[in-house]
C-alpha cells in the first residue's frame, strides 16, 4: 500500500485565509493538511486494495453536466450524442436480436441468452456482467458507456465534480482509475482490449462461426468513422507539431500517432492473445489465426479453390492472419532504417512466427514463448512511437509521405495483394497517411491529392465483395501490384 | 304287303335284353382305349423327360428370379376349388404374396365387394410365358365397367364404360362435355378443383356479359400473335415475330422454343418469364434513365424494394458531393466517413433527397405496372398489367410495403387428371394436329386441351372381321397385342444384336450414331406399318391402380435413340 499525497495536489489545496478567515496560518494550514492527506491516503488506498466499480452512466448524464441539449455543439452534450450517435451505445442491444439468439443457441451457452451470458457481456457491456463491477448490481443496458472507456468512476466522481480537477495530474487522475485518453498508446490499448480481445474476450473460431462478426480493427479508420462526443480539435491540440516554422499554420501529429501506433498496438495485443491461445491446448489450434480465405473459399465455381494444385499461388496456400501484421514491415522500415529485420527487431520475431503458421499444427509451446516476446518488442516500440520526441522525428511530415509512397512503390509490392487482409490494410493506410500528413503540415492543399484518390478508387472497387456468395475478386488483387507500382 | 305281329316281333329277339349293346360296348372300349393310350401318352412323355403337358407355363419374365421356387407365390391349391365351384377368380397365390415385393395403391375402395374382394392373380394372370403382367388385357376392367353398380357408396365415374373408340363405349372428356355445354357425366367430382377449367370471365374481356367455361390460368396470351407468319410468293417470310435485329421470325412450328419437355419428354416445364418471356416482353420501368433495365419478375414487395434501392443508389451517387475529406467539416459530430473495404458505405439521404426518391419510385412502380415500349427497341409491350391482373388493394398495416398485388395465375400443369399421356411416343405429329385450333387461338380462355375424337383418330382398332360382340374383338385385340408385342420383341432383339456387334464402345462415335439412326427408322417403319390399329387398351392411358399411389403406365420401353426431339436428331445428321 503506497501513501503519499501527491506533489500537486498540495499546491491545490484552497488558500487558508480564503477558507477560514483570521485563524492562525500554520495551525489551519496544518489541519487542513492533516484532513486531506487522511482523505488522499483513504482513497489511494482503496484504490489499490480492490478495483473501483462503476457508478453508471446517469452518474454523468445530468443536464448541467454532460447530458445537456445543446444543439451541435458538443461540449456539455456529450451523453445525448453518445446515446444517438455512437455505436458503442447499441453494443447491449444487439445482443437482444434474432442473431444473438441464434448465436446463444450455436454456442451453447451457460446461460442460454446472450444478453446474461459473461461470454458476450464482458465487451457488450462489462457492467452487466458481474455483479462485483458495478456498484448498483448488474446494470442491464449499460453497454458499452462513459465508464468503460474513462474508467470506473467510484473513486474519481466526487473530484471530478471539482474545479480544481482539471489541475490534477494525470498520474492522480490515473491512480483514482480516471483514464487519460488524450495519450494515444493509453487509447489504443482500450479499444484494442475488445476490439482486439484477450483472453476473457476471445472472438475465436467457434464465435466467428456461430455468426459473430470478424473482429478487422485499425484504430485510425475506426476513430476516423466513429461518431465523436468530443471536439476533434481537443485531440489535436494536445500533440502539436514542435518544430514547425513561425509562419506555418499548427500542425498536429496526432493522426499519425493514432495510425502508426494503432498498427503497432494492435499487432502486440494479438500477439498476446495468440500466445493465451496457444497456451490453452485444449483448443489449440485455433483456427482464428489463420487467414479467413485460406480455407474459405467462394461458394460459386469458378474459384480460385477448383484449380488445380500446381496453379495455385502461394498466397492461395495456408498462411497466418496478416490482417494485424501486414502493415508492420514498412513501418519498421521507417523506424528502424536498414536493420529493421536486425535479429533484436520485432519484425524479425514476427516473420518467425509467420513461418510457423504455414502448417495446420505449430508447436504450442514455442508459439507461445515467441509471441511473448515479439509482444514485448512490439510494445517498447509503440511506446517509442507515442513518445512526444521521437514521435516529432519519425512522424514528421516527410517521413509520412515518404512511408506513403513506400506503400505503393514497387518495394513495398512484396507487402500488397498478397491477399485481402494486406491489400486492405495497404489502402487503409494510404487513405490515413494522407490524412496525417495533411494534418501534420497543417494545411489542406496537397499536391497529389487527385492521384492518390484515383488509386484508392480503383483499389476500393478491387476489394469490395461481389454480389452473391463471393469472396474479394483473387484475380483483381494480384493485378493489384501493377496498379499500385505507378507511385502517386 | 301286311305284316303280321308276329312276323314282325320274330325280326327281335326275346332275349334282346340279355344281349350285349355293342355300340355302347364299342364306346367302352373306345374310351377304354382312349385312356390307357392317354396314359401310355404320357407316361412316355413323362420317361422322355417332357413335363410341359401337365405344367404351368413360364413365368413371366420378371419373375424368372425365383422361377423354381413354387412356394414364393403359392400357399394354396386352388384348382380344387375352381373346379368344384365353377369360379374362376380363385388364384393358387393370395394378395400378401404379392405385396411382399409389390405394394400398390388398392385400385378402388369399392372394388370386388359383390365377389368377396378380387385376388391381384385374378387380372395380372401368371404362367403365360413372355407376358407383361402389369398390362393385363383390357376385358378385366371392363367385365367391370361396363356396367359399373354402387354398394352402398357414389363413385364418379361413367357406369358403361366398354371400349375407347365407339361413340359410347367411353364417356367423352369432362372438359370437352363442359365446353359443349352438356351436363357431365361425372357424378360428385369437384370440377373447379380436380379440373383446369373454370366457368368465369375476366372483367377486362369481351366476353365478360356471358361467362363461360374456360381455362382458369388468368393470365393474357394469344397464341394466334405468336404463331402467326406469312410468306411472299417466292417463298420469304412476310410477317412473323420480330427477333432482337427486327427481322421476323417463324414460330408457328416451333413450339418448343416456350414448351420444352420435362426431364422424363412426359409433359411440359412451366413456362417461365425470365426464359420464355422477358426477352420479347421486359418489364421496364424508367427507359429514360435505366433504358433496356427490367424490374424483377416478382412479388410486388420485390419489385418495390429493387426500385428503392436503385433509386436511392442513384440519389446517393449523383445528389450528394462526392465523399468528402475528413477534414473539409469543421462539424465535429457530422464528419463524413472514410471507406473501408468489405463494409458497404453508410451515407443517409436528406430529406429532400429522401422525398425525391420516393417519388421517383413511385413513377416507376406506376411504369412498370403499365405498358411500356423501349425507345427505338425490338421489345414488345410490357409492364405487369400486359400479362397479368393486377388489384389495387387496401394496406392492411401501416408497415405494409405495397398497395397492389398479382391476381395468382393458376396456370394448370395437368389438363386430364384422371389419364396419363406421354408426349413422346407422340412426336412425330406437329403439336396442332392435336391441339386443334392453337394458331387461331386469340384468347387464353381457350380450351386447346384435344377432345376424345383427337385421340380416337389413331386409337381405334380396325379389325376385318369386326362384329358387335365385344368379346369376339377384344379376343381379336389380345391376338393383335401379342402379335404386337412379338414384333417388338423380334425388333428389339434385332436391335440390340446389331448394337452388340457394332460394340458399345463405339456407339458413341459418328458413324454409329447414324448406324443406330438407320436402325431406329426401321423400327419405327416396322411399327407404322404394322396392319392394325394403335392401342386401345385402357391400360395405355389409365394409371390402374390409385393415381396418388403407383405411377406405372405402359411397359418398359428401352430407348432406342440418343436424340430425343425430331429436330435434334435431323441436327444430328
Amino acid at each position: 500500500m503506497r501513501i503519499g499525497i501527491p506533489k500537486t495536489w498540495i499546491e491545490f489545496i484552497p488558500a487558508p485565509q480564503a477558507a477560514v478567515g483570521g485563524c492562525p496560518f500554520a495551525t489551519i494550514r496544518f489541519a487542513v493538511c492533516f484532513v486531506f492527506v487522511w482523505m488522499a491516503s483513504t482513497i489511494v488506498a482503496a484504490a489499490d486494495e480492490s478495483s473501483p466499480k462503476f457508478v453508471g452512466s446517469s452518474s454523468c448524464a445530468a443536464a448541467a453536466c454532460h447530458g445537456g441539449l445543446a444543439g451541435n455543439k458538443v461540449v456539455g452534450s456529450e451523453f445525448p450524442l453518445w446515446a444517438a450517435r455512437d455505436p458503442h451505445a447499441r453494443a447491449y442491444s444487439v445482443l437482444l436480436n434474432g442473431l444473438s439468439k441464434q448465436m446463444a443457441a450455436r454456442l451453447k451457452l451457460s446461460n442460454k441468452t446472450a444478453h446474461k451470458s459473461v461470454e458476450c457481456l464482458s465487451c457488450h457491456s462489462p457492467a452487466t456482467a458481474r455483479k462485483e463491477f458495478s456498484i448498483t448490481g448488474p446494470a442491464p443496458l449499460a453497454s458499452v458507456d462513459c465508464e468503460q472507456c474513462h474508467g470506473a468512476a467510484e473513486l474519481w466522481l466526487t473530484p471530478h465534480r471539482r474545479k480544481d480537477w482539471k489541475q490534477l495530474s494525470p498520474e492522480v487522475k490515473q491512480r483514482l482509475g480516471y483514464k487519460d485518453l488524450s495519450d494515444v498508446l493509453t487509447r489504443a490499448t482500450l479499444c484494442t482490449d475488445c476490439h482486439v480481445g484477450g483472453a476473457e474476450r476471445d472472438v475465436n473460431h467457434d464465435l466467428l462461426a456461430a455468426g459473430h462478426p470478424r473482429l478487422s480493427f485499425e484504430l485510425s479508420t475506426f476513430h476516423a468513422n466513429w461518431p465523436k462526443h468530443w471536439p476533434r480539435k481537443m485531440d489535436e491540440s494536445k500533440h502539436p507539431v514542435s518544430n514547425a516554422k513561425s509562419n506555418d499554420p499548427p500542425g498536429s501529429l496526432f493522426e499519425a500517432k493514432l495510425w502508426a501506433v494503432g498498427q503497432v498496438v494492435t499487432a502486440q495485443r494479438s500477439l498476446e492473445l495468440l500466445s493465451q491461445r496457444a497456451a490453452h491446448a485444449q483448443t489449440w489450434p485455433e483456427f482464428a489465426e489463420w487467414n479467413c480465405f485460406a480455407c474459405h473459399h467462394d461458394l460459386e465455381s469458378p474459384s480460385w479453390w477448383q484449380l488445380p494444385h500446381r496453379q495455385k499461388q502461394p498466397h492461395d496456400a495456408l498462411s497466418w492472419n496478416p490482417w494485424p501484421y501486414a502493415m508492420l514491415e514498412p513501418l519498421a522500415r521507417q523506424t528502424f532504417g536498414p536493420e529493421f529485420r536486425g535479429s533484436a527487431s520485432p519484425i524479425s520475431a514476427t516473420l518467425r512466427l509467420r513461418y510457423r503458421f504455414t502448417t495446420l499444427l505449430p508447436p504450442a509451446a514455442d508459439i507461445v514463448s515467441e509471441a511473448n516476446e515479439a509482444a514485448k518488442l512490439l510494445q517498447a516500440w509503440a511506446k517509442r512511437l507515442n513518445q512526444a520526441e521521437s514521435a516529432q522525428q519519425l512522424l514528421s511530415p516527410v517521413a509520412l509521405k515518404s512511408l506513403r509512397q513506400s506503400l505503393v512503390a514497387k518495394e513495398g509490392e512484396q507487402l500488397v495483394a498478397r491477399d485481402w487482409d494486406s491489400a486492405t490494410q495497404v489502402f487503409l493506410a494510404i487513405n490515413a497517411l494522407r490524412y496525417a500528413e495533411k494534418a501534420a503540415r497543417g494545411s489542406l492543399d496537397s499536391a497529389d491529392e487527385a492521384q492518390v484518390q484515383a488509386v484508392l478508387d480503383s483499389m476500393r472497387k478491387s476489394l469490395d465483395f461481389q454480389d452473391g456468395y463471393r469472396g474479394p475478386r483473387q484475380s483483381e488483387l494480384r493485378e493489384l501490384d501493377t496498379l499500385l507500382s505507378t507511385p502517386p | 304287303m301286311r305284316r303280321s305281329s308276329r312276323e314282325l316281333s320274330s325280326r327281335v329277339s326275346i332275349n334282346v335284353h340279355r344281349q350285349p349293346n355293342r355300340q355302347r360296348r364299342l364306346a367302352w372300349w373306345l374310351a377304354l382305349l382312349a385312356g390307357v393310350g392317354s396314359l401310355t401318352w404320357l407316361s412316355g412323355q413323362y420317361l422322355q423327360r417332357q413335363h410341359r403337358l401337365y405344367q404351368a407355363g413360364d413365368v413371366a419374365t420378371a419373375h424368372r428370379m425365383f422361377e423354381n421356387e413354387c412356394w414364393r407365390c403359392h400357399t394354396a391349391w386352388a384348382p380344387w376349388d375352381r373346379l368344384l365351384l365353377f369360379r374362376d377368380d380363385v388364384a393358387s397365390t393370395t394378395n400378401e404374396q404379392c405385396e411382399t415385393c409389390h405394394k400398390v395403391a388398392e385400385h378402388q375402395p369399392q372394388q370386388g365387394l359383390a365377389h368377396g374382394g378380387i385376388q391381384c392373380a385374378a387380372c395380372h394372370q401368371e404362367h403365360r410365358g413372355v407376358e407383361t403382367l402389369a398390362r393385363p388385357s383390357s376385358r378385366f376392367c371392363v367385365s367391370c365397367h361396363e356396367d359399373l353398380r354402387e354398394h352402398g357408396g357414389k363413385h364418379a365415374f361413367a357406369n358403361n364404360i366398354t371400349r375407347f373408340d365407339v361413340p359410347r363405349g367411353h364417356p367423352e372428356f369432362l372438359v370437352t362435355e363442359l365446353l359443349k355445354g352438356d351436363p357431365p357425366l361425372t357424378k360428385g367430382a369437384d370440377i373447379r378443383e380436380e379440373h383446369a377449367i373454370a366457368k368465369f370471365a375476366r372483367p377486362d374481356e369481351d366476353d365478360a356479359d356471358e361467362p363461360r367455361w374456360q381455362d382458369r390460368g388468368r393470365i393474357r396470351f394469344n397464341h394466334a400473335r405468336h404463331l402467326h407468319a406469312r410468306y411472299f410468293e417466292n417463298g420469304q417470310l412476310a410477317e412473323g415475330l420480330f427477333d432482337e435485329k427486327r427481322e421476323p421470325v417463324n414460330l408457328s412450328d416451333k413450339c418448343e422454343t416456350c414448351h420444352q419437355p420435362d426431364a422424363e419428354h412426359r409433359y411440359f416445364k412451366p413456362i417461365q418469364y425470365k426464359a420464355h418471356c422477358g426477352k420479347c416482353h421486359p418489364l421496364l420501368f424508367d427507359p429514360v434513365n435505366y433504358p433496356g433495365q427490367s424490374v424483377p419478375h416478382e412479388l410486388p414487395e420485390i419489385v418495390r424494394g429493387f426500385l428503392t434501392e436503385t433509386y436511392t443508389l442513384r440519389a446517393l451517387r449523383n445528389g450528394s458531393a462526392p465523399a468528402a475529406l475528413h477534414d473539409a467539416s469543421d462539424d465535429d459530430v457530422n464528419q463524413p466517413r472514410r471507406p473501408l473495404p468489405g463494409h458497404p458505405d453508410q451515407q443517409r439521404l436528406t430529406k429532400e433527397l429522401a422525398a425525391a426518391v420516393l417519388n421517383d419510385v413511385n413513377q416507376a412502380e406506376t411504369a412498370a405496372k403499365d405498358h411500356q415500349h423501349g425507345l427505338f427497341g425490338y421489345e414488345a409491350k410490357g409492364g405487369c398489367r400486359y400479362c397479368h391482373e393486377v388489384e389495387e388493394v387496401e394496406p392492411q398495416t401501416k408497415t405494409a410495403l405495397t398497395n397492389w398485388k398479382i391476381v395468382p395465375t393458376q396456370i394448370p400443369s395437368r389438363w386430364l387428371p384422371h389419364s396419363d399421356f406421354h408426349h413422346e411416343p407422340h412426336r412425330l405429329l406437329n403439336c396442332g394436329v392435336c391441339h386443334v385450333g392453337v394458331a387461331a387461338s386469340s384468347s387464353t380462355g381457350d380450351v386447346l386441351i384435344p377432345s376424345r375424337a383427337v385421340c380416337v383418330a389413331c386409337h381405334a382398332a380396325q379389325p376385318k372381321d369386326w362384329n358387335s360382340n365385344w368379346q369376339d374383338w377384344f379376343r381379336t385385340q389380345e391376338k393383335l397385342v401379342e402379335q404386337r408385342e412379338r414384333d417388338l420383341d423380334e425388333a428389339r432383339r434385332k436391335w440390340m444384336t446389331e448394337l452388340t456387334k457394332s460394340g458399345p464402345s463405339i456407339a458413341t462415335t459418328k458413324h454409329a450414331r447414324s448406324k443406330r439412326a438407320e436402325d431406329e427408322q426401321s423400327f419405327q417403319e416396322l411399327i407404322d406399318n404394322a396392319d392394325r390399329g394403335t392401342r386401345t387398351d385402357c391400360i395405355e392411358c389409365h394409371t390402374y391402380h390409385s393415381p396418388t399411389g403407383d405411377k406405372w403406365n405402359g411397359p418398359f420401353v428401352p430407348k432406342i435413340m440418343d436424340h430425343p426431339t425430331p429436330a435434334s436428331r435431323e441436327a444430328a445428321k
